[in-house]
């Protein structure tokens, strides 16, 4: 019988060290986890703190904004409105996860199988990790992202850069592939070709601007739409073809969109992230504690970490802010797992991969192949919707009343899964908004068009315009479902 | 396969950020900063700490959002009870987006964002552009005192401050050096007695004669010997590796300052005054903080007579009588006297009255400042509520054509007192007083 890897609750290196050891053989053993190697960080509140404000990337650039959210939440933690989370783990390769020390040896064991196996496998093995995101590069590429932005700070100004940056921030989230997949990062590789892109950058411009086309007279003819298609990627257009930008400024373009491309997939999947975590987790302390190698003690300060974390208030309760994706993530895991050793009746009418007994198969394919948006569509199950009571509710912005539009009976069960699927979608992405012709012959105007129909808020659509325009550098118009708005030169 | 690494000892990396942030919003900060400077108490304010909330509609970042307000849209949430499908749940009044949240108990809405600006950074904003005026004549850092101070190592010293460390180390590198050649000479000695010693062994063993050799390896024997006495003579500790822990004495700028604030409470002045005269201190005090470690503050009021009294006394006594402002002055000088002399204090004076004096006492004040002011970096005067300049002021400014460190200025209103402030301290009016 082994002896508790530790009866108190104090981390050291050596146990942090032994318990790894263990939960990485339960890991293999048990989950058959395909991880990235570990890098552990011991890191402070304050750190932590930092580390929220950059996203939890390790390295970043300076900007007035990630200032902003560490002033926020920094505040917030000293008034105790927030707790801090216990990890943050970076997906790259090593995998990187932080461990506040703050935590006792029962929440470093917690952390360690959540991030440093749970949240590790799932960057490596779901596709839209694998297809959008460089875990070998990143690191590399922040760094030289962050000697970049320093470097023009030098040579152009503090202010001059904090100008494109927030230009650039306020598009980001358009300036991400979705339908094509990134090329991979290197920084070497990276700046190595920077120099050559701003030697070739302005000549192929001037072929593009070139005010008397060659062969000339009958230019609209010829110049009737570019771009040929309609571009999603605000940034990468602008990058490349604004007129006037100076090449510094393309390149952080560059990397404001490079690093966006990066934490795409991330937004994407919050729901399977942590549920897959969580799951990982909770058969990870569970199996330590059948092994003997923690006590009753920690296997109930563990559940009361665990429960908290995925916790869902209700609709009208005060703590209620949305659908904890924690909650939803490890009902649906953990159901997946139901599913397949104790089915019911209902669920072999819904999944049929009901009753197979290899259950990890199942959880290993969920994991790797979705996003959230599928994920719901594809496992929600009756009994999760069941479980957290979910109901859909629709409005009429014409009427005095909210209508439940389905809740969680045999006839709402398909409605329920759909309206979250598309609820996630919504919420993942950004408008779409792209950019469908450039006056190449005229006054070089900027055309947007809205391409879904909900409404934009209009205050800020201007004000993010007005970013738009001080990039492009000439009139900028975004065609609305109604209205268009146009960003007047003088700005 | 895994790492573990500690990280804690490297410490926060947000300062560049903070920086860009308060780069971002100096303005408004400035804007908080004279705020506070117009409403604190005076003390108070030098250790200012406290966050100065901006609201984040400075700080927005917009993007292209939705917004659903006021369209259609279909939710799913958790937690029903008792609702069946196509049930009509009314509306909560105003559209049902705004559900406010209450304020935090330190007064920050959410739309607010807390900025703590250190003490520095604080005074920085408030002093924006201003200098200490005429500081040519006596530049600060005039008045020193002598600070002993660490200056090294020196070969002798008394016993009492010999540097043990230092020493052993001297003597230490001094036995290797002096060892190094005879060690190496004594193991060339060695090589050769040890290859002659063999030579002897092989004619020995051929039956021939070793009387030269022997003679040889005696020979050796003798300068090794010698040669190892030599080592064995080198002194663990000469007197040439003591080394002593040097102090000297150095000059030290006086880090300490005291300002006296001298305020007319007969009378004539009002609480409206005493308000002006409030502002005018508190910033004067704040702008010597910045130039030293601690400042001192002497209250003095005065009437027909003057007296030392606290803060609380300074701005709230009210007394009558008429007016003299030479036992101010005298007072003064007698403080500075017996507390703070000033070859070890840089000492301000600020003065605030309403230039109501009685004529014969502007004579004896003269004679007064005449003596005084060599012995102050500064003296600020300033007038209040007054029509037309006072024969007081009048004195003061022809004074001031000798000791450009008499500085005087006039206000009337509490929104002046910034303003004043910023015209008289601003760094490039600085040389012009002559």
């Amino acid at each position: 019988m082994p002896k508790f890897l530790f009866t108190d609750n104090d981390w050291t290196f050596a146990r942090i060290d032994t318990v790894t050891e263990a939960i990485a053989a339960i890991a293999a053993e048990e989950l058959q986890l395909d991880t990235y190697p570990n890098q552990l960080e011991i890191i402070s509140a304050e750190q932590m703190l930092d580390a929220y404000a950059s996203i939890g990337l390790p390295v970043y650039y300076a900007h007035w904004s990630f200032g902003k959210q560490r002033a926020i939440e920094s505040g917030q933690y000293r008034r105790g409105e927030m707790g801090l989370a216990y990890e943050l783990v970076i997906n790259s390769n090593p995998c990187i996860s932080y461990l506040m020390e703050e935590n006792t040896m029962t929440m470093q064991t917690l952390v360690i199988a959540h991030a440093a196996y749970g949240h590790n496998a799932f960057f490596k093995n779901n596709v839209f990790f694998q297809q959008w995101t460089d875990a070998e590069g990143i690191l590399d590429y922040l760094e030289f992202a962050q000697r970049y932005i320093a470097h023009c700070e030098e040579r152009y100004g503090i202010d001059a850069v904090t100008d494109v940056l927030d230009a650039a921030h306020a598009i980001s989230r358009n300036g991400v592939d979705r339908a094509r997949r990134p090329r991979q990062l290197s920084a070497r590789e990276e700046e190595r070709r920077r120099e050559e892109r701003e030697r070739y950058l302005q000549q192929q411009l001037s072929e593009i601007w070139r005010t008397l086309p060659p062969h000339s007279v009958d230019q609209p003819a010829d110049a009737a739409v570019f771009p040929p298609s309609p571009q999603e990627n605000l940034l990468y257009f602008i990058e490349k073809n604004a007129p006037h930008l100076e090449g510094w400024k393309r390149e952080i373009l560059r990397i404001v969109r490079k690093i966006a491309q990066y934490l795409y997939p991330q937004g994407q999947t919050k729901i399977m992230n942590e549920g897959f975590a969580c799951f990982v987790h909770y058969h990870i302390l569970h199996s330590l504690h059948a092994r003997g190698l923690i006590t009753d003690g920690t296997l109930l300060e563990f559940y009361a970490s665990h429960t908290a974390v995925t916790f869902q208030p209700d609709f009208d309760d005060p703590r209620y802010s949305g659908i904890n994706p924690y909650a939803l993530g490890f009902a649906m895991f953990q159901d997946i797992k139901r599913i397949c050793l104790a089915p019911t009746d209902e669920d072999h009418r819904w999944f049929p991969f009901a009753g197979d007994p290899d259950w990890r198969k199942h959880i290993h394919f969920a994991m790797r192949e979705f996003r959230d948006e599928s994920f719901v569509l594809q496992y929600l199950s009756p009994k999760v919707m069941r479980d957290l009571h979910l109901f859909a509710l629709s409005n009429d912005p014409s009427a005095t009343t909210y209508q439940v539009s389905a809740i969680h009976d045999d006839s709402g069960y398909q409605y329920l899964r759909q309206a979250l699927a598309q609820q996630i979608a919504e919420s993942t992405r950004p408008p779409d908004i792209q950019i469908v012709s450039v006056d190449r012959w005229g006054d070089r105007h900027l055309r947007l068009r809205q391409m879904d129909s909900q409404p934009l808020a209009q205050d800020e659509a201007q004000r993010t315009l007005s970013f738009v325009h001080s990039l492009w550098g000439y009139d900028v118009h975004l065609d609305m479902e109604d209205l268009s708005l146009r960003e007047p030169r003088s700005s | 396969m895994s790492t573990i690494i500690d990280r804690r000892s490297s410490g926060t990396r947000s300062t560049a950020n903070q920086d860009r942030l308060q780069r971002r919003v100096r303005a408004r900060l400035k804007v908080a900063v004279e705020k506070m400077a117009r409403s604190g108490s005076i003390e108070d304010l030098a250790n200012a700490d406290q966050p100065i909330s901006i609201p984040t509609r400075d700080l927005h970042e917009p993007n292209f959002r939705r917004d659903l307000s006021d369209t259609s849209w279909e939710r799913v949430l958790p937690g029903n009870k008792e609702y069946q499908r196509g049930d009509k749940i009314s509306k909560p009044e105003g559209g049902g987006s705004g559900k406010g949240r209450e304020g935090s108990p330190d007064g920050l809405g959410e739309d607010e964002v807390a900025i703590v600006l250190s003490a520095d950074e604080f005074l920085d904003l408030l002093f924006d552009g201003l200098a200490l005026p005429n500081l040519r004549k006596t530049a600060l850092g005039d008045i020193q005192t002598d600070q002993w101070r660490r200056a090294g190592f020196i070969k002798d010293g008394s016993p009492s401050r010999m540097h043990v460390g230092r020493t052993m180390r001297a003597a230490r590198a001094r036995r290797l050096a002096l060892r190094a050649g005879k060690r190496r000479e004594l193991q060339d000695l060695l090589d050769a007695r040890g290859t002659l010693q063999e030579e002897i062994q092989g004619r020995l063993a051929q039956k021939q004669d070793v009387s030269v050799e022997q003679e040889r390896l005696s020979e050796l024997d003798r300068q090794i010997a010698a040669l190892e006495r030599k080592i064995k003579a080198i002194p663990f500790i000469d007197e040439a590796d003591l080394r002593f822990a040097h102090i000297d004495q150095q000059p030290h700028p006086i880090t300490n300052a005291v300002m006296f604030c001298v305020m007319d409470v007969s009378g004539s002045m009002g609480e409206k005054e005493k308000d002006l005269a409030k502002r005018f201190f508190l910033l004067l005090y704040l702008f010597v903080h910045r130039h030293y470690q601690a400042v001192q503050i002497i209250f003095i009021k005065h009437h027909s007579t003057a007296s030392e009294c606290s803060e609380q006394a300074f701005f709230g006594a009210r007394e009558g009588g008429g007016t003299l402002v030479s036992p101010a002055i005298t007072l003064t000088e007698e403080i500075m006297q017996q507390r703070f002399p000033p070859d070890r204090w840089n000492v301000y004076l600020a003065q605030v009255s309403d230039g109501d004096n009685y004529f014969a006492d502007n004579a004896v004040v003269e004679e007064h400042l005449m003596s005084l002011l060599p012995r102050l970096r500064n003296l600020f005067y300033l007038e209040v509520n007054r029509d037309s300049e006072s024969d007081l002021l009048q004195l003061y400014e022809a004074i001031a054509q000798d000791f450009p460190e008499l500085i005087t200025a006039r206000a009337s209103e509490r929104e002046d007192i910034y303003p004043l402030f910023r015209t008289l301290f601003a760094t490039e009016e600085m040389p012009s007083h002559a």
